[in-house]
């Protein structure tokens, strides 16, 4: 009797098996019969690796991701060299503390209203009232002098970034008298409008046709909210997407193996993983020394290719990344510790009045900011700094919140058009967001201020460098790595910002499959 | 029908593989050939080799020592887990078996709450509430486990409580927490070491699990879970940085079971 049900326990289990086979064939045809309308159409297919709950362009960051869906677009657009270019708008002349801003012929949203000087002032208002990081745009007055110019004065102070502030895709304009529903279905001017929106899922999108920049090449696009890396990759070979960016290290690998199959593109992005030392924690001595230890250039060669060491929080070729950041020198840092009264112990790690050097390294698992947490301990312990590793997954709210750290990693766009005073004022500035652990210099705040107002890109540079200069020897930051902005496309497919390094942008009218 | 001379056997061939996997968790410091948390930039991500034997990782360490270090991680804080889950179950079920009343019922009617939830949802809530770290893990694990060994104490308790032993001994003036540790515990030990036995293979799944979803081991401690967690990125290009530590998940849970069932074979036979 046992023998039996032993035997049927066997074929019971084989059936299951064969069955979960049958269930596999069925699921790879399926998966090949989409594959290959996917490729047949006209709609690229793509993943994206955050999704929003609203598409309110003027909102949060939403804005960034309505970009780059190809709905929205803003007076003016960042080029490969993060210059800003005309595209609703011609140009912006400056002259003193105003500000002449034409708009392009025959620009319409795609509902066919044309866009009026007064259009493009109630928006910029409107950003200003729901987004507090532009809210200095509610300061400035505004006046539409004909349906296609429009006056801005700054007040008393010049404000000489105002051209590649309106490139940012916050600035992206909607039809304010016409959308219905700001969050779900924005009147955009952009070559493609909203077909479908999952808040936190899946977008697709369809040709605007009425698109005021003449013929747009894909009929469509849907975009696949993918967080990870691996589906990604995965999609990428099954062929159910055609092209993603943000690559990961792995991932690239694999590409790179096969290049008749895929083709990748990488541009030095603008991207920085940096971290923040605690100088209400840490002394200068000790600060010193971790910045004499972290090897930039070490870390780079383990993220291979996605990443390349920073000499400067900017792009290096950059004018106002020209600054001097001391090479790794461990005998320096060791010795630095010992003049500061540090000793060695038993266990190799150093130690002052009986407590050890350990520091807290705060991190969030993504960005690669996990490697570097790694990396840098294990750079620090061999010099004999002992540190504890801490995992979070939402660094705003909790260690850039509470300033609960010694070495806190961060990742963040530290070039958003071409100008280095976003940087400096969400970092340095008295009081900015970032400027959590106790950096604070009279001389660099008084030259931030005149970064302000300076209109001579030439000096706007000089100035950028001695004010991280005064960082960098006051050891309140240490700038790890930029990330590269790698592309991956299959053959055919182009036009999906590869070449650009910003993350906000994505299809556009010359996209093609 | 097996006799009770191969079912002996079968357990000592388990209780020997048990114990050759506890002696490589004892002595992974000294069996590993390298150092498990020593990175290197120009072994990035490479095959077996007779010098790393089961290759590298994503950052050049060598995965056979990880997972040797791993298997010190997983097995220890599973055992860990098991016997303090295995002292206050018994300990509640006795108190509930035995005195019953008021207490009992409280008791009980919180295991049959937490048993209400699946284990794993419970300990991936109450591990993200805690914030990580093997022993967030653990207590997280340890909320819901107690409750299979308080029951099975409980109504062994119950059983024993109705020998005349007992009424001798209450009758002889002896203390509840005399009898309840002097003459309930020894009678109701062995189902409930049995039962404990079979619970460490389905605890190390739950350790690994929650390793593997960033809940348990903080990095760069080796853990089983993690490693494979870390590697699955690059799984395509490095398989051996996720094929060796989930082998040893494997293997590892498979001999703790096997264990457990030929114990409860064995006892069970005639």
């Amino acid at each position: 009797m046992k023998k039996g049900q032993k035997i049927l326990a066997m074929l019971l289990a084989g059936v299951m098996a064969l069955s979960m086979f049958g269930c596999g064939t069925t699921e790879q045809v399926a998966s090949e019969v989409t594959t290959e309308t996917g490729s047949e159409d006209n709609i690229l297919r793509t993943a994206a690796s955050f999704a929003y709950p609203s598409l309110d362009v003027h909102k949060e960051y939403y804005g960034w991701y309505t970009s780059v869906y190809g709905l929205s677009e803003a007076l003016f657009k960042l080029d490969e060299n993060s210059t800003a270019v005309p595209c609703l708008a011609k140009d912006a002349v400056a002259d003193g503390t105003t500000w002449t801003i034409t708009l392009n012929d025959g620009v319409a949203f795609s509902n066919g209203e044309p866009l009026t000087a007064d259009m493009v002032i109630r928006n910029i208002q409107r950003v200003a009232e729901v987004n507090g990081r532009f809210d200095i745009f509610g300061t400035f007055t505004y006046e539409a002098v004909d349906d296609k110019t429009i006056v801005v004065n700054t007040g008393d102070e010049v404000y000489p970034t105002l051209k590649s502030d309106l490139a940012s895709p916050e600035f992206g304009m909607m039809d304010l008298d016409n959308t219905t529903d700001f969050d779900n279905d924005p009147i955009c001017t952009g070559p493609f409008v909203i077909t479908e929106f999952v808040p936190e899922g899946d977008v697709t999108v369809a040709r605007n046709e009425k698109y005021w920049g003449g013929d747009v090449k894909l009929d469509g696009a849907v975009f696949y909210y993918m967080q990870e890396d691996d589906p990604k990759l995965l999609a990428m070979q099954s062929g159910e997407i055609d092209c993603y960016n943000s690559v990961s290290s792995a991932a690239l690998e694999v590409y790179q193996a096969e290049p008749e199959k895929y083709q990748v593109e990488s541009v030095p992005g603008t991207r920085l993983q940096f971290y923040i030392l605690n100088e209400n924690r840490l002394d200068d001595a000790v600060r010193e020394a971790i910045n004499l230890t972290v090897d930039k250039d070490a870390i780079a060669a383990y993220l291979k290719g996605t990443v390349s060491a920073a000499s400067a929080p900017f792009p290096s070729t950059a004018p106002y990344a020209q600054v001097n950041i001391p090479a790794v020198d461990t005998a320096k840092a060791v010795e630095l510790l010992e003049a500061d009264g540090y000793t060695k112990n038993a266990d190799g790690i150093y130690e002052k009045d009986g407590k050890p050097l350990k520091i807290n390294i705060c991190y969030y698992a993504a960005r690669s900011l996990d490697t570097l947490a790694i990396l840098i301990q294990e750079q620090l312990r061999a010099v004999g700094i002992d540190s504890e590793l801490t995992v979070e997954e939402d660094p705003d709210a909790t260690y850039i919140a509470t300033a609960d750290f010694d070495l806190a990693l961060y990742c963040m766009i530290s070039d958003k058009c071409g100008d280095p005073l976003y940087f400096i004022d969400s970092t340095l500035a008295d009081g900015s967001y970032y400027n959590v652990a106790g950096f604070e210099d009279a001389d660099c705040q008084a030259m931030i201020e005149q970064l302000r107002v300076e209109v001579d890109p030439a000096k706007r540079a000089e100035l950028a460098n001695k004010i991280i200069q005064i960082a960098i020897d006051d050891n309140a930051f240490g700038y790890v790595g930029l990330f590269n902005h790698t592309t991956v496309m299959k053959p055919g497919v182009s036009g999906f910002a590869e070449k650009v390094p910003f993350d906000f942008y994505g299809i556009d009218a010359n996209t093609t499959k | 029908m097996k006799t009770k001379r191969s079912l002996k056997r079968k357990l000592i061939l388990s209780a020997v593989l048990a114990g050759i996997l506890i002696l490589i968790a004892i002595f992974s410091e000294v069996l590993a050939p390298n150092d498990p948390y020593q990175t290197n930039a120009a072994m990035i991500r490479k095959a077996p080799s007779a010098m790393y034997w089961f290759g590298t990782d994503n950052l050049g360490r060598c995965v056979f020592s990880r997972v040797l270090y791993g298997a010190k991680t997983t097995i220890f804080a599973t055992f860990l887990l098991v016997a303090i889950s295995f002292v206050i179950g018994t300990l509640i079920g006795m108190l509930c078996g035995y005195y019953g009343g008021i207490v009992d019922e409280a008791l009980m009617r919180l295991a049959d709450l937490t048993l209400a939830f699946p284990q794993m949802v419970v300990a991936i809530a109450v591990a993200g509430m805690l914030g990580g770290g093997l022993v967030g893990a653990m207590i997280a694990l340890g909320i819901t486990m107690w409750t299979t060994f308080a029951r099975l104490a409980r109504s062994h308790t119950r059983t024993v409580k109705q020998e005349p032993y007992i009424t001798a001994a209450k009758l002889s003036g002896k203390s509840g927490c005399y009898i309840i540790l002097r003459h309930i515990l020894p009678n109701i030990l062995e189902p409930v070491l049995i039962s404990a036995l079979t619970q460490i293979g389905t605890t190390m799944i739950g350790i690994s699990g929650l390793s593997f979803l960033g809940l348990g081991v903080v990095a760069p401690q080796a853990e089983w879970g993690s490693m494979i967690s870390e590697a699955r990125a690059y799984i395509q290009i490095a398989p051996w940085a996720v094929l060796f530590p989930a082998g040893a998940t494997i293997v590892t849970i498979i001999v703790f079971n096997y264990l457990g069932d030929a114990l409860v074979e064995y006892r069970n036979h005639p």
